[in-house]
């Protein structure tokens, strides 16, 4: 055998080594780069999540409150009708979410900046409910007439006409 | 709803020491079939009105306020009585209402067909941010109860409600 082709391919050899270690090498740190990029990244975008439903739910909550007072039937009217639609929303994210949570912890805690959004319609609805409340009158004992609450009276009108009074 | 109410005339009030009554306030007004109607409002103690209409042609009656008129003209009808009660309400916001569904021929005086359209329309029209709202479906009565007034007289409802028992013989 010449000598001089066993050198040529001993240096081959070591080339090819040499490549495929550098290769694997840069395999290496690409991977972890990428894993480290992950690792930082995902609490970066979960707190950038929160803070933005924390602004949305801080928008929300704000423009909702300015719609809990009434001072007038127009007023109160109004009040009622986005009272009717918010309920069903709030009601229903309540459910996603309690049965998310017996699911799994992990992932409601993971989407529980979604809940944070929602959280305001649960808030006005609460709130809004306590000014309704107060038109109640207060209960009499022995009284000829039943004085009728003001659930009973939203309830029981057929449309949510504008009042006359 | 009740939207479309007839012209009506305030004709005045007549002072009654002779009834219960304090003053009795009248309004009238023409229907599209050329028929007067009469809407009577009795004003009593601390702001209460009691409305009643009926058809002019049959005040001799005694049971004008049970008959029916056949016009089917109820809608507009009853819609211009409200107008009254809004009329005198602008007049004196501490006013509050009541009304007796009253009775056809043949039918109990507990809640009555004109009771359960009156009371309809009385949810529909007047908001419990003026009104507190109070029924008594035995004998078919209706009470709109303000509630700035009742702020002003502690008692208010227990008033009217004697008030009623007196002179509309209802009782517990």
């Amino acid at each position: 055998m010449n000598t001089a082709s066993l050198e040529l391919s001993h240096s081959l050899l070591q080339t090819i080594d040499s490549l495929f270690i550098k290769n694997n090498i840069a395999k290496y740190f690409k991977d972890i780069f990428v894993v480290i990029l992950v690792i930082l990244c995902f609490p970066i975008l979960y707190i950038s999540f929160w803070i933005f439903a924390s602004i949305i739910c801080f928008v929300l909550h704000k423009s909702f409150s300015k719609n809990i007072n009434f001072t007038n039937a127009e007023e109160y009217r109004q009040s009622r009708i986005a009272y009717d639609e918010a309920l069903p929303i709030a009601l229903e994210n309540e459910i996603i979410f309690s049965k998310l949570k017996e699911i799994s912890k992990i992932k409601y805690f993971l989407v529980y900046p979604i809940q944070l959004m929602y959280l305001p319609f649960r808030w006005y609805c609460r709130d809004v409910k306590k000014e309704f409340e107060k038109l109640d009158a207060p209960k009499r004992e022995g009284s000829l007439f039943r004085s009728i609450s003001e659930e009973e009276l939203w309830e029981r009108r057929t449309k949510a006409y504008r009042y006359k009074l | 709803m009740f939207d479309t109410a007839y012209k009506f005339n305030y004709q005045g009030h007549t002072k009654t020491p002779t009834q219960p009554y304090l003053k009795l306030h009248k309004f009238s007004f023409k229907c599209r079939f050329n028929h007067k109607y009469i809407i009577r409002v009795e004003e009593y103690e601390y702001k209460v009105f009691v409305i009643k209409f009926y058809l002019k042609n049959h005040e001799q009656s005694e049971k004008k306020y049970q008959l029916l008129s056949g016009l089917n003209d109820a809608a507009r009808v009853i819609a211009t009585s409200i107008e009254a009660m809004i009329w005198l309400y602008k007049k004196d916001n501490l006013s509050s209402f009541g009304f007796i569904g009253a009775n056809s021929e043949n039918e109990d005086i507990g809640n009555t067909k004109r009771f359960k359209l009156y009371v309809r329309i009385m949810l529909n029209l007047f908001s419990p941010d003026f009104f507190e709202h109070n029924e008594y479906q035995t004998n078919s009565a209706y009470l709109l109860l303000n509630k700035q007034n009742s702020e002003e007289y502690d008692n208010l409802q227990k008033v009217i409600e004697e008030l009623f028992i007196k002179y509309y013989d209802m009782s517990l």
